[in-house]
């Protein structure tokens, strides 16, 4: 765990809102990330994080400042996010038709790096809920198994078995597409 | 660089690819705006709740009070034990009990002859 995280929450929990203001700016970009993988749509990512911030903030007291922050706040926007998934209707990025989804297109079609990227996300938006989240936090975020799993609440087993499915599901997008990828990725 | 669903390490290709997908902007914009609305709703950590004191206390409490009733069993038991050793009568205490016989036993004047006849029915 980072010193600084933890000197800082510290601080916030004394009422130091500056030291809270750190703590977003450290944590934004993770928070942001994984709101956007529950919700497929950035501005309801970004109102779900916001609203995460405030909650930790709230309760920034039941916060033990000798295990790490990171995992304790992606618990909170990880359930900010699966709240305001369940109080909206299905996002745009749910609504994309199969005809653009990374299955459905053939390395022949003409596309660049732009369609690329929309199809990963295409197809990033039709895995289950869980998968998502489970994805994001051990291949873009770092977290391990464990940390996962109490994130998300669920056992160990379960979130290995998440990431196996969603990286095979992901990776048929990554196949379909490398030929248009500069750099090998599969 | 191959890599297996399987892997049970970071897939740092599909991380990269994935964070490009994710990423939403500016985060300093972000943090303007999450501080702000803390400003504007005057956010602070809630004070701790009066179940979480409770709460807190519970586990202490629970163990002081065990050993309460732990003690008081052990005094009270051994107490006991020791009791029924050590409790005697006196004789003193045994006519003391009986009011009448202590007339009869405790006088230091000789007993009224009138008065124990007295006691007898008349032929």
């Amino acid at each position: 765990m980072s010193v600084t995280e933890s000197t800082l929450a510290i601080r916030a929990q004394a009422g130091d809102l500056e030291a809270f203001g750190e703590l977003v700016e450290l944590f934004s970009g993770q928070a942001r990330r994984v709101a956007r993988a529950v919700l497929g749509d950035p501005d309801d990512g970004d109102d779900a994080a916001q609203d995460a911030f405030l909650s930790a903030l709230r309760h920034l007291k039941r916060y033990d400042p000798s295990r790490p922050f990171g995992p304790w706040l992606m618990r909170i926007v990880a359930n900010a996010a699966a709240d305001r998934r369940r109080r909206r209707k299905v996002r745009a990025a749910e609504e994309l038709s199969e005809s653009t989804a990374g299955g459905g297109v053939g390395p022949d079609v003409e596309t660049d790096r732009r369609a690329f990227l929309e199809a990963f996300q295409s197809a990033l938006a039709r895995l289950p809920e869980r998968q998502r989240m489970a994805v994001t936090l051990f291949d873009v975020e770092g977290y391990s198994h464990a940390e996962i799993a109490d994130i998300l609440g669920i056992p160990q087993g379960t979130v290995r078995s998440d990431v196996f499915h969603a990286r095979r599901r992901l990776r048929l997008a990554l196949t379909c597409w490398q030929h248009h990828w500069k750099e090998e990725v599969v | 660089m191959r890599h297996s669903p399987f892997d049970h390490r970071p897939w740092r290709d599909l991380g990269r690819v994935l964070r490009e997908v994710l990423e939403a902007g500016d985060n300093r914009v972000f943090v303007t705006r999450v501080m702000a609305e803390i400003r504007a709703l005057d956010v602070r950590p809630f004070r701790s709740d009066w179940w979480e004191v409770l709460g807190g206390w519970a586990r202490p409490g629970l163990a002081a009070a065990a050993a309460l009733v732990a003690l008081t069993i052990g005094l009270t038991i051994s107490s006991r034990a020791s009791g029924a050793v050590e409790e005697t009568t006196t004789a003193d205490d045994a006519l003391q009990a009986s009011t009448e016989a202590s007339v009869l036993t405790l006088a230091t004047n000789p007993p009224d002859v009138g008065f124990i006849l007295g006691t007898f029915p008349e032929r």
